[in-house]
């Protein structure tokens, strides 16, 4: 079972961990950070409100895949492409908003758990 | 033979490409501060003084070898590389300065490729003439000077680079700007090649106020009797939404004058008359120039010496 208080806290802090660390394209950091960060926060919440009965196991290995995987796309991307073109931005700003998402889904429903 | 054609000119626009690859000559004192990078990127960069007896120039330069283009900012030099036109050779401005501050600016990183990577680098500056009676955080530490070079206000910069278009074919331009004031009346004279691109200056938006000029509305019919297209408009509207982070922050929220040629070529002189001695009165600062394609798309930023009232 999760714990609803401090699942929520440990998430808020790894979210804050990377959001202060994980790189965005160049000159559009804010962008990402701000903007893009957001829109997944939304997404993660609303997801976890429509799948509240999904089991903690399955839960916690479906986000921690779809983290891992997204932001292992996201990053080659950044890493590789050094001179990147419209469609670039528009999958790393995808994969971004997934893998923020991924937190914000497991904060919300470890907050849904713990009532 | 259209094939023929076809290679033929692609070859002639990589051969002017790869002859804009070697770094520029340092002609003359102060030595150039340059730095290489060769992890993640390849490119030579430099900022280079030339402190003469008639003129003091200063130029920024950044070369790349590299065939899929490199995108950099650097902000206190105001020359960047947006990602819809890479830098596939050199890009430098080489401007004349009224003075070189004694002490370069060792604060002055290029950040490059998508990732951001910051590399360490100096650039000398100008000594604005503004902050000597205003403070400006750019140069307000630096106040000494090599040497100023005498004379009414007058100056010339040049913007040079190649990139890559959307078609992935290198295109190189160059634009040349001149200003004199002569008799109460500032010329500035603008080419630009290929004749398409679009023309941005920045700090000049006191060429439509009546306080400085003798008509308001002289820029615009001066530029039209050369078959130009002069607005001043504020950045934000002129520039895309995605382009507009490329843009030196300093110059994000300025007016800036925007020069188009509405024939195949594209030179001129414009002219506009002075009022209450403004002629007399010009001094230079730092200032912005923004290269746009025809669509609006930005291709390049630099720095020049833009002349402005002292008591703007």
């Amino acid at each position: 079972m999760l714990e609803g208080n401090k699942f929520t806290a440990g998430m808020s802090v790894i979210a804050g961990i990377v959001g202060k660390f994980f790189p965005a394209p160049l000159v559009i950091e804010n962008f990402f950070y701000y903007g893009l960060a957001v829109v997944g926060a939304a997404v993660g919440i609303i997801a976890a409100n429509k799948s509240k009965r999904l089991g903690a196991i399955i839960a916690v290995i479906g986000i921690i895949i779809i983290a891992v995987i997204s932001g292992f796309f996201y990053i080659y991307l950044l890493n590789t492409v050094d001179t990147p073109e419209i469609w670039t931005y528009i999958i790393e700003g995808f994969l971004f908003i997934i893998f923020i998402s991924t937190f914000f889904f497991a904060a919300r429903l470890g907050d849904l758990s713990s009532k | 033979m259209k094939y023929y054609i076809t290679a033929t000119l692609v070859g002639l626009m990589y051969s002017a490409a790869s002859a804009q690859q070697s770094p520029p000559v340092d002609n003359a004192p102060p030595p150039a501060l340059t730095g290489s990078v060769t992890s993640h990127a390849n490119f030579t960069f430099g900022s280079d003084a030339d402190v003469m007896a008639d003129k003091n120039q200063i130029n920024h330069w950044v070369c790349s070898p590299a065939e899929e283009g490199l995108i950099f900012i650097w902000e206190k030099a105001r020359l960047s590389s947006p990602p819809f036109s890479p830098l596939v050779g050199c890009q430098e401005d080489p401007h004349l300065v009224k003075a070189v501050a004694v002490d370069p600016d060792y604060d002055a990183p290029i950040r490059y490729n998508q990732n951001g990577i910051q590399k360490s680098a100096a650039i000398y500056v100008p000594v604005d003439q503004r902050s000597q009676t205003s403070t400006s955080p750019q140069t307000s530490p630096k106040t000494d000077k090599i040497q100023a070079a005498p004379g009414a206000a007058e100056g010339r910069a040049t913007f040079r680079k190649t990139f890559l278009n959307q078609d992935k074919q290198p295109i190189r331009i160059e634009v040349t700007v001149n200003f004199a004031v002569s008799d109460q009346t500032l010329n500035l004279g603008l080419s630009a090649q290929p004749p398409y691109i679009k023309v941005g200056l920045g700090s000049l938006e006191w060429l439509q106020s009546s306080r400085f000029v003798s008509s308001s509305t002289a820029i615009y019919t001066s530029a039209t009797e050369q078959n130009l297209q002069a607005e001043i408009l504020p950045v934000p509207k002129i520039i895309r939404d995605q382009d507009l982070p490329w843009i030196p922050e300093i110059s994000r929220n300025e007016n800036m004058l925007i020069i188009t040629s509405k024939q195949n070529e594209f030179f001129g002189k414009i002219s506009v008359n002075l009022a209450n001695n403004t002629g007399d009165n010009l001094i230079e600062t730092p200032a912005t120039i923004f290269i746009l394609d025809a669509n609006y798309r930005l291709i390049g930023t630099a720095m020049y010496s833009a002349p402005i009232p002292s008591e703007r």
